[in-house]
């Protein structure tokens, strides 16, 4: 059996991801001169040598995959937000601004109870130091809240009236799964522990964990299935409504009907989800808990397929 | 207009004074700095150099029983000892401060 030479499989795995020239001039000189230094330890008989070559050898080599990576992914980036008239970097743009506005929309109404007005005007019921922890504390929650919709509108506002590329479908698509993963874990651990300070801030006491204060294991955990699945269902809120309105941009080519039709549905999908609860006997007598909390996404999932559908056909 | 890194300077300070062969490899380059390039970086260091046109290399000519990758030299080019010359006299007017 012949024994491999160090960097052997390091190389084989290199040749996966870096181009040819990446592989003439950066992997292949380190591993060349990684196994020269390694023969050389073994002609001389250094067995502790040996060891140490390979490792300072395989962990030069990740070294150099890393500073390549970093380097190429600063161009690669620009190129991508750069591509299709900056598509990509205007629904990120977009979409920030739409989620701090809808965010301090959501945020405003909690905190306007800490705030008073009397003859004299304005005064907060509370420190200011305090009224600026309440306010740190609603904010994992509004933006939970808000990114979905913040999201969407931001597709709308950066990509109506013009013509979506297939490219620009997929750097929509990355980003609203990067919004979704940010949505479930700040809905999951990061909100429950923010609602229970802030829960205790406002009363001044030491209060008991309800349903919003409980993370999504102690959900899970008490069998509370509804909230569970609401919670999982707002995760993929960004990627679902991201994907409508990118189809309605797609598809209507008015940029102010776009708009329209956009808010308009987001403005649906912020009723299902945050308008006047339906009974809850209602809700365990006609459907599922599961069924409950996913049928907004179901429906906008479905629009969006048939949007789709109808701009090919 | 060109510019040069420390590491960059220091390169083409270590292939200058090679000897007589003039070309040394890239772990010969991280030895002879006594720490101040190391491993890793050394050789993406080099890449970015010759794109640059301060160091040219090519493969070494190994015996042929010797088996494994063949390991590559590099040589400070010409432009590489202008561009040198060029910033080891800024440096020399320059305030200590200012280098």
């Amino acid at each position: 059996m012949t024994r491999r030479r160090p960097g052997e499989r390091l190389r084989g795995l290199a040749s996966r991801f870096c181009s040819d020239a990446a592989m003439a001039r950066l992997i292949d000189p380190a591993l060349a001169d990684l196994q020269s230094e390694y023969a050389d330890a073994v002609r001389r008989g250094q067995s502790g040598r040996r060891r140490f070559v390979r490792v300072a050898g395989t962990l030069a080599f990740w070294k150099v995959i890393s500073v390549h990576a970093a380097a190429r992914a600063v161009p690669n980036a620009r190129e991508w937000a750069a591509a299709d008239d900056h598509a990509a970097r205007r629904t990120i743009a977009f979409a920030i601004r739409s989620i701090a506005v809808t965010s301090l929309l959501f945020g405003y109404y909690p905190l306007s109870y800490f705030i008073k007005r009397d003859h004299l005007g304005y005064y907060a019921t509370v420190t200011g130091h305090d009224l600026a922890r309440l306010a740190l504390y609603l904010l994992p929650s509004a933006l939970a809240v808000s990114s979905p919709l913040g999201f969407a509108g931001g597709v709308l506002f950066a990509l109506r009236g013009r013509t979506p590329t297939r490219r620009v479908r997929h750097a929509v698509l990355a980003i609203a799964t990067v919004y979704s993963v940010l949505v479930l874990i700040a809905v999951a651990w990061v909100v429950p522990e923010s609602n229970h300070a802030f829960g205790q801030l406002a009363f001044g006491r030491r209060i008991p964990r309800g349903t919003y204060e409980m993370t999504l294991s102690e959900l899970w955990a008490t069998g509370r299935w509804l909230d569970v699945h609401q919670r999982l269902a707002l995760s993929f809120g960004p990627a679902i409504l991201g994907l409508f309105a990118f189809s309605v941009c797609a598809v209507v080519k008015n940029r102010s009907r776009a708009l329209v039709l956009g808010l308009a549905g987001l403005l649906a999908y912020a009723t299902q989800y945050w308008g006047p609860p339906a009974p809850a006997p209602a809700v365990a007598q006609s459907v599922s808990a599961i069924l409950a909390a996913w049928t907004p996404n179901l429906i906008f999932a479905a629009a969006t397929a048939a949007i789709l559908k109808s701009s090919h056909s | 207009m060109p510019t040069l890194p420390g590491k960059e300077a220091l390169i083409i300070e270590l292939l200058a004074g090679a000897g007589g062969r003039g070309e040394r490899f890239g772990l010969e380059l991280v030895t002879a700095s006594k720490g101040r390039l190391k491993r890793g970086t050394v050789y993406v260091t080099l890449g970015r150099m010759e794109e640059k046109g301060f160091v040219t290399s090519r493969l070494e000519d190994a015996p042929p029983d010797a088996g494994g990758l063949p390991r590559r030299v590099y040589q400070v080019t010409a432009l590489g000892r202008r561009v040198y010359e060029a910033w080891s006299h800024v440096a020399r007017l320059l305030p200590e401060f200012a280098r």
